[in-house]
């Protein structure tokens, strides 16, 4: 139960932020995109969306762009390699959270497998 | 409360998985996907290849022919950076196996160069000499690879997309009867592989159709 609740204190607070879940869970999935995709996906506003992609940006999960197509503006969105490990890691851990027996069960398996092998 | 938790986490787990397969769907559309454009290439394959096994055609008429290519990478161009990317570009992250097959084409191209160079040096016909046409030709056939990697990024797109471009860069420089010999010697590749694409380009255009109705209802839910 302690352990557990350790866990719990240990979720990166940032990742854990329902919005920026979503933000970071989409953007994963692409190499690139636009802002105007996120914001439909996402159901955030812009305003909204802004703030937590800022938040994300400087906490170095995201890069930013933004330059004109034409004459109209592009804000295009990236994740980094440290926002994808982050992502990561915050499943894992909310799984561990969630399913404590489970987690046991594959620690327990793992070490199994690598005394066997 | 660690069920209940849990549950609430299960339903948010399942829109996650849904919104993540929408935007995966939807960035094949940047890359892998070319739905209409896969249609029109399958058919341009057809339509070429039928109409360079008749003797009757006119240079004009082959240098009509070999712009179509050209046209048909332009429209496919505009579909996936526009019409199927209609809300905003999302670009698919790039697959391995794209470089490496566009390496082993530069590397045939390459060595296809300079073995005619050489046995042009070596049966002594350096009387090759470099006009308009030729200059077409040759500029085409070396920029192939940097072209494939640019805009042929689907498999059934690279095969015929090259067998088109090719064509087109002997019909550009007035080469007809090399152009016929080769839509003849390897045309039935590119047909086998149209014959795929094209039923293949109609049920990707369906998925669009689809994912479009799905963006709209998440658009009018939220």
């Amino acid at each position: 139960m302690r352990n557990n609740i350790e866990n719990c204190m240990k979720l990166d607070k940032l990742v854990h932020e329902p919005a920026r879940l979503v933000i970071l869970t989409v953007l994963v999935e692409a190499d690139e995109m636009e802002f105007r995709f996120l914001e439909e996906v996402s159901g955030l506003n812009k305003g909204n969306l802004s703030g937590h992609l800022s938040k994300l940006e400087e906490a170095g999960y995201v890069e930013v762009q933004k330059f004109f197509r034409g004459k109209v503006p592009v804000t295009s969105l990236k994740v980094t390699r440290a926002g994808r490990t982050a992502l990561q890691q915050y499943r894992t851990q909310l799984n561990e959270v969630l399913h404590p027996k489970q987690s046991v069960l594959t620690a327990i398996k793992k070490q199994f497998q690598s005394t066997s092998s | 409360m660690n069920d209940t938790l849990s549950a609430e986490c299960h339903s948010s787990e399942e829109n996650l998985a849904t919104l993540q397969k929408l935007t995966r769907e939807y960035a094949k559309f940047s890359r892998e996907f070319a739905g209409l454009g896969h249609v029109l290439g399958g058919s341009l394959v057809f339509l070429l290849v039928y109409l360079l096994r008749r003797d009757s055609l006119s240079t004009w008429v082959g240098f009509l022919l070999g712009t179509t290519p050209i046209i048909w990478i332009i429209f496919k161009e505009w579909l996936h950076n526009s019409y199927y990317q209609f809300s905003g570009r999302v670009t698919q992250r790039a697959r391995r196996w794209h470089d490496w097959t566009v390496g082993i084409l530069a590397g045939l191209f390459a060595a296809a160069i300079v073995a005619t160079l050489l046995v042009y040096r070596l049966n002594e016909h350096w009387t090759w000499k470099l006009g308009l046409n030729t200059a077409v030709c040759v500029v085409l056939l070396i920029g192939m690879p940097l072209i494939a990697w640019r805009y042929l990024r689907a498999p059934y797109e690279f095969v015929t997309g090259i067998f088109l471009l090719v064509l087109s860069a002997f019909l550009l420089s007035g080469n007809l009867q090399i152009a016929t010999r080769f839509a003849r010697a390897l045309g039935f590749v590119a047909v086998v592989v149209a014959i795929v694409m094209v039923p293949a380009g109609y049920a990707e255009h369906m998925r669009f159709l689809k994912l479009r109705r799905n963006m709209q209802a998440l658009k009018g839910s939220a």
